[in-house]
């Protein structure tokens, strides 16, 4: 009748502790990276969204151009008077977007004008924009959430 | 001299482990702090095109007549829009930041201007 010892060997329990650490970091980091790239595309589609929203005020709030040259619109200059006349909280309601709001400030950071519409959320993602005004250059933010 | 010890000391406890799994254990404990170094982000520089076409725009439209008005317009701009920002505009030329931008990811946009009946080339380069 053979008899047979059991032992443990350390290398044996390494070797699956290890395999188990490993199965385990592999799903982290799957898992993270699933993660990230959901997070990046959210990240992408908010920030062009806001770049779009960023070029929607602009084009809506460009200045108009004198009577006598045509009424054009002047490209890269804005009339805080139109801006004044944009109707954000329609755009909120009719965009499905929870918040939108305009923000122009001058080269010392204050504040020229300044218009929202909506709950921000967690995520609000913001477009820089440069635009003239008045001849000056100015800073404008478009937030949308 | 060492590994006999261990697998002794080992052997005496009634395991058996040789130096190699020592040392991968040890090597995976110290790996595990370092995984937080993974990053699968890179920031989005979508932005910085729409900014730096603005700045074009910007300089179009207020038609720099001189070396000083054009550094003014060009610190400004960089200033609002937090970019470094290089121009060249009918002759003259500005920059708002003294570091080169040849290793940096730069945005470029070339764009016609009107100078005495013709049409000149003026670029403007924005870089973070």
């Amino acid at each position: 009748m053979s008899q047979s010892k059991a032992f443990f060997s350390f290398d044996a329990a390494a070797a699956s502790f290890s395999a188990i650490i490993l199965f385990a970091l592999f799903s982290i980091l799957s898992f993270a990276a699933s993660n990230s790239a959901k997070e990046s595309s959210a990240m992408a589609e908010g920030e062009l969204l806001a770049l779009r929203f960023s070029s929607y005020v602009l084009e809506k709030g460009a200045k108009v151009g004198l009577p006598q040259e045509g009424a054009h619109y002047v490209a890269g200059e804005i009339d805080l008077a139109r801006l004044e006349e944009f109707d954000l909280q329609e755009i909120v309601k009719s965009s499905g977007i929870k918040y939108a709001s305009v923000l122009v400030a001058g080269e010392r950071k204050e504040r020229l004008f300044f218009k929202e519409a909506g709950e921000a959320g967690k995520q609000v993602f913001c477009a820089r924009r440069l635009a003239l005004l008045s001849g000056e250059a100015v800073r404008l933010e478009a937030c949308i959430s | 001299m060492k590994r006999k010890r261990l697998a002794f000391s080992c052997r005496q406890a009634g395991f058996l482990m040789s130096l190699e799994a020592a040392a991968a254990f040890v090597l995976l404990l110290a790996a595990i702090p370092l995984l937080h170094t993974f990053q699968f982000k890179k920031a989005s520089h979508a932005g910085d095109f729409f900014l730096c076409s603005d700045v074009a725009m910007l300089l179009t439209n207020k038609q720099p007549a001189s070396q000083s008005e054009l550094q003014e317009i060009v610190e400004k701009a960089s200033g609002l829009s937090g970019l470094c920002i290089a121009a060249e505009f009918e002759g003259f030329s500005a920059s708002s930041c003294s570091q080169p931008a040849d290793d940096k990811e730069k945005v470029v946009f070339s764009f016609p201007v009107w100078q005495g009946g013709g049409i000149e080339r003026a670029s403007v380069g924005c870089f973070r």
